[in-house]
């Protein structure tokens, strides 16, 4: 694509968006940049982001929020007695923990999206110590260079992490009998995609893997097992070795297009694709920075066509969203990240064991009967006052009292704002106020209760789902 | 749409909440035919897979007493020819098999014989895989036949469960890489957990129909899903059947999977297991508990399926993941081999043997030579009951076999 005609695209679809009277910045815009790049915005958040106006808001999505409650030392720490104990709950809680609580919602989610990406399970690593190093590298790289000529960036550091090593059976790959495991996956699902490479390239590249072992948790390059035969992938013969390959692959065009189009799907679009010229863009702005993440996922936050209506409110959420976004929108405090992670778990996504190498397919995926009841049970378990593991952690009532809204009307209102941007039909607000207003059997704080179920029916709505 | 499906949903949703809404049953609905279930239609039909882990004894599960060898073989496990279940005049099934016997005369079970693979391993979880994989390759792919099938355009369903696990771990036959299947351990897992809010006013926020594609696809799953599960706990208290299910862990299973099919879930696949079938030492006591397990609950299941009139479009298939050696070892048991029986049960099937015993003169390094692969079974499976076109789910054409009457 010609020059003139891309920078027509970053002037336009992918210029920054910016304020107009018909297109307003207010609190929708806020709420879908806190949705997609953060883990939800909380009333106050909603507040604060108004003001701060769009470049602002992206600012504080971009750099974190500074200080969380917790310092990163203790964080650091949590995780090594949750590896010490062997206990894969406690590190799945950990990492719920990290996004609900963390200074920097961002690279929470990007290190999920890498682990999506690159997605290794604890299924066959059976090592939490590798899974946790691997996971504290995808939060090294969230915003970092996917590749870069000099020092490999994240496409070299996973191909020698000793998790993935072990996931795609890098120990028999060996001289005499090559395994074509990673050598697939890297052009498959790591950085091309299918249509990008032949049969043979695997084959090749396969042979210049071999010996890249991992021993006692580390990797190792094995020379006495590594082929130094003439190989040639991609179009590029002569001895290569890994290093060779990842280059090789990580410089061809379609590596760019192939995490653009990816980061595109996740932050901007699942049911479409990019159109060819914004991707042609995107792509070879991202190759000119050697593959800058962060600059790959700020261009994106800013531009126009993240706040179009294409984008708004067209995702699926899936279960971390649904559960996390929930509790840091009604502001729970004490609610355990462990029973957390548990209920992710039951609605189809259990960190640290994606369903195989593809990572979880997402969107209407996301969606049955088991998991639809499975998300309705956490709005009632959520908000319950008493029973389940979530009991009394949040009052919405006492939130809504805190944002100064007391009256019925008001806190319909408010949970409605709150929740799902005000955005239901007329006759579900209706339905809504109505279960308000009606009388709950068996005493207790009776209005506390109303509220309670109010907030559970909202959750429970099927606009609850969308991201 | 018809008479059961309309009063299915307006039970299960106690349609009051939509009719004070001025709302009669979604037009959507009507289009859904599941509790319409018709035989005749591939759609709806459901399979039933029991895996037997840990190597099923064939040679004494489906016994060739006819064969002289067979008692020289068998010293101390010799199943006595008078108490064997007669197939023919030269073959039978284990006296704890009563349950199959029955079926098989009532014209309901089929027994495979010689079902294997070339070249077969005697490693439980190498061999497992490949009869979840479907493959043979050295690098055994990481999904599974059953979770290919459902990534198939003429398996998916929008808003359905494509498939059930009862169980613990997901078998590796069940992963794919479209949707997770969920594992279940009870009805609990479809129960909405009773709350302030009942199932009237959460149905109430989802009855108006929404017009966004996405938004609409929410809002009829979620009143799908609360339909569902209104269903589901009204059979928990009232499904009635006649029938008696022994009180074991696999009967448990398969009476949840009867009561599913008739709740109109729309399910086509369930998965269960029935462990312990590693039998290296004193066998005999021990494989007669698991098949007298299996058979009592698998007579029961098509019992009570035929009871709610879903015999004809359900399909029950046991594998195990390889057979025993035919010579039996010094501590009264067998090790692992190779060739195996397997049954399928349904009321559509093609009733008595398919293909011959495996010879005991002529055999593969002391075990059963297959003759037919298990891959040719899948196919007719997929192919010829659940009508998934079966040449990418297996990575190749095989050999069909006429499996149904």
């Amino acid at each position: 694509m010609a020059a003139a005609s891309q920078t027509a695209i970053l002037d336009t679809q992918l210029a920054a968006y910016e304020p107009m009277p018909a297109n307003p910045w207010d609190r929708r815009k806020v709420a879908h940049l806190f949705r997609r790049a953060a883990f939800g915005a909380t009333w106050s958040e909603l507040d604060e982001g108004v003001k701060l106006g769009p470049r602002g808001c992206v600012d504080r999505i971009m750099n974190g929020h500074g200080a969380g409650a917790i310092r990163e030392e203790d964080f650091t720490a949590m995780a090594r007695t949750a590896v010490a104990a062997g206990s894969e709950r406690n590190l799945q809680g950990w990492w719920v923990f990290r996004m609900l609580a963390g200074g920097h919602p961002l690279i929470e989610r990007l290190a999920f999206f890498w682990h999506d990406h690159f997605a290794t399970s604890q299924e066959k690593v059976a090592n939490l110590n590798l899974m946790h190093r691997q996971n504290e590298l995808f939060r090294r790289f969230a915003l970092g260079h996917f590749w870069v000529r000099e020092s490999g960036g994240l496409l070299m550091e996973v191909t020698r992490d000793p998790a993935m090593l072990v996931w795609l059976d890098s120990n028999s790959n060996r001289r005499a009998a090559p395994n074509e495991n990673y050598a697939r996956e890297i052009m498959e699902l790591f950085a091309l995609g299918i249509g990008n490479y032949s049969e043979k390239d695997i084959r090749e590249a396969a042979r210049a893997f071999t010996g890249w072992f991992v021993t006692k948790n580390e990797f190792r390059f094995v020379a006495s097992e590594h082929d130094t035969g003439e190989k040639t992938v991609l179009g590029r013969t002569g001895n290569l070795d890994g290093g060779d390959v990842v280059r090789i692959i990580a410089e061809q065009p379609a590596a760019a297009e192939f995490i653009v189009r990816k980061i595109f799907r996740y932050f901007v679009n699942e049911n479409d694709p990019p159109e060819p010229a914004v991707l042609a863009a995107l792509a070879a702005g991202f190759r000119e920075r050697d593959y800058d993440m962060r600059w790959l996922v700020e261009t994106t936050l800013r531009s126009n066509l993240f706040f179009s209506l294409a984008s708004f409110r067209q995702k699926i959420t899936s279960p971390l969203d649904f559960t996390i976004g929930t509790v840091r929108r009604l502001e729970g405090s004490r609610v355990s990240p462990v029973a957390l992670a548990e209920v992710c778990s039951k609605l189809g996504q259990t960190l640290f064991r994606p369903p195989n190498v593809a990572g979880w397919e997402e969107g209407r995926a996301w969606i049955n009967s088991t998991t639809l009841l499975g998300r309705s049970n956490f709005a009632q378990s959520i908000v319950a006052s008493r029973g389940g593991p979530f009991a009394g952690r949040i009052d919405p009532a006492a939130l809504a009292a805190k944002h100064g809204r007391t009256s019925d009307s008001e806190i319909t209102d408010f949970f409605l704002d709150l929740l799902v941007d005000g955005d239901v039909p007329r006759e579900t607000r209706e339905q809504l106020a109505k279960s308000l207003a009606s009388p709950i059997s068996g005493g207790g704080d009776a209005r506390g209760e109303r509220v309670r179920r109010l907030v559970q029916l909202v959750l429970s709505s099927p606009e609850y789902n969308l991201c | 749409m018809s008479t059961t499906r309309r009063s299915f949903l307006e039970t299960s949703l106690k349609s009051s909440a939509l009719v004070s809404l001025g709302l009669t049953v979604p037009e959507f609905l009507h289009r859904s035919a599941r509790a319409a279930a018709d035989a005749k239609s591939p759609a709806d039909r459901v399979i039933v897979v029991i895996q037997l882990s840990g190597g099923n004894d064939s040679l004494n599960t489906v016994i060739p007493f006819g064969d002289d060898l067979y008692a020289k073989n068998r010293t101390a496990l010799r199943v006595p020819t008078d108490q064997i279940k007669k197939i023919d005049d030269y073959c039978g099934l284990h006296p704890s098999l009563d349950g199959l016997a029955k079926l098989l005369e009532d014209g309901q079970l089929a027994v495979l014989q010689g079902i294997g693979y070339p070249n077969a391993s005697r490693s439980h979880f190498r061999s497992m895989d490949i009869w979840h994989t479907a493959s043979l390759a050295e690098k055994l792919p990481n999904d599974g036949w059953l979770g290919r099938a459902i990534g198939r355009p003429e398996m998916r369903r929008e808003g359905i469960v494509p498939a059930l696990h009862f169980g613990g771990k997901l078998p590796l036959a069940l992963v794919g890489r479209s949707t997770e299947v969920p594992s279940l351990n009870s009805l609990a897992d479809f129960k909405l957990q009773p709350g302030t809010a009942g199932r009237e006013q959460l149905a109430a926020v989802a009855a108006t129909e929404r017009t966004d594609g996405t938004l609409q696809f929410l809002q009829r799953n979620t009143l799908e899903a609360y339909a569902t599960s209104g269903r589901i706990e009204e059979m928990a208290k009232n499904y009635n059947t006649p029938i008696n299910y022994p009180g074991t862990e696999l009967a448990r299973k398969l009476k949840l999977i009867a009561q599913l099919i008739d709740s109109g879930l729309g399910t086509r696949i369930y998965y269960a297991s029935l462990d312990g079938f590693d039998t290296h030492a004193n066998q005999l006591p021990a494989h007669a508990n698991l098949l007298k397990e299996l058979g009592d609950a698998v007579k029961a299941f098509m019992d009570d399926l035929g009871h709610h009139g879903h015999r004809d479009r359900v399909l029950a298939m046991t594998f195990s993941e390889f057979g025993r050696r035919v010579k039996e070892n010094g501590s009264r048991g067998t090790d692992h081999g190779s060739g195996a029986a397997m049954f399928l049960a349904g009321g559509k099937i093609k009733p008595g043997q398919i293909g011959k015993h495996p010879s005991l003169a002529d055999l593969d390094d002391g075990d059963l030579k297959f003759h037919t692969d298990f891959r040719s079974v899948y196919a007719s499976v997929l192919e010829e009951w659940l009508g998934c076109p079966s040449r990418e789910v297996l990575g190749g054409e095989f050999t069909r076999l006429k499996l149904l009457a």
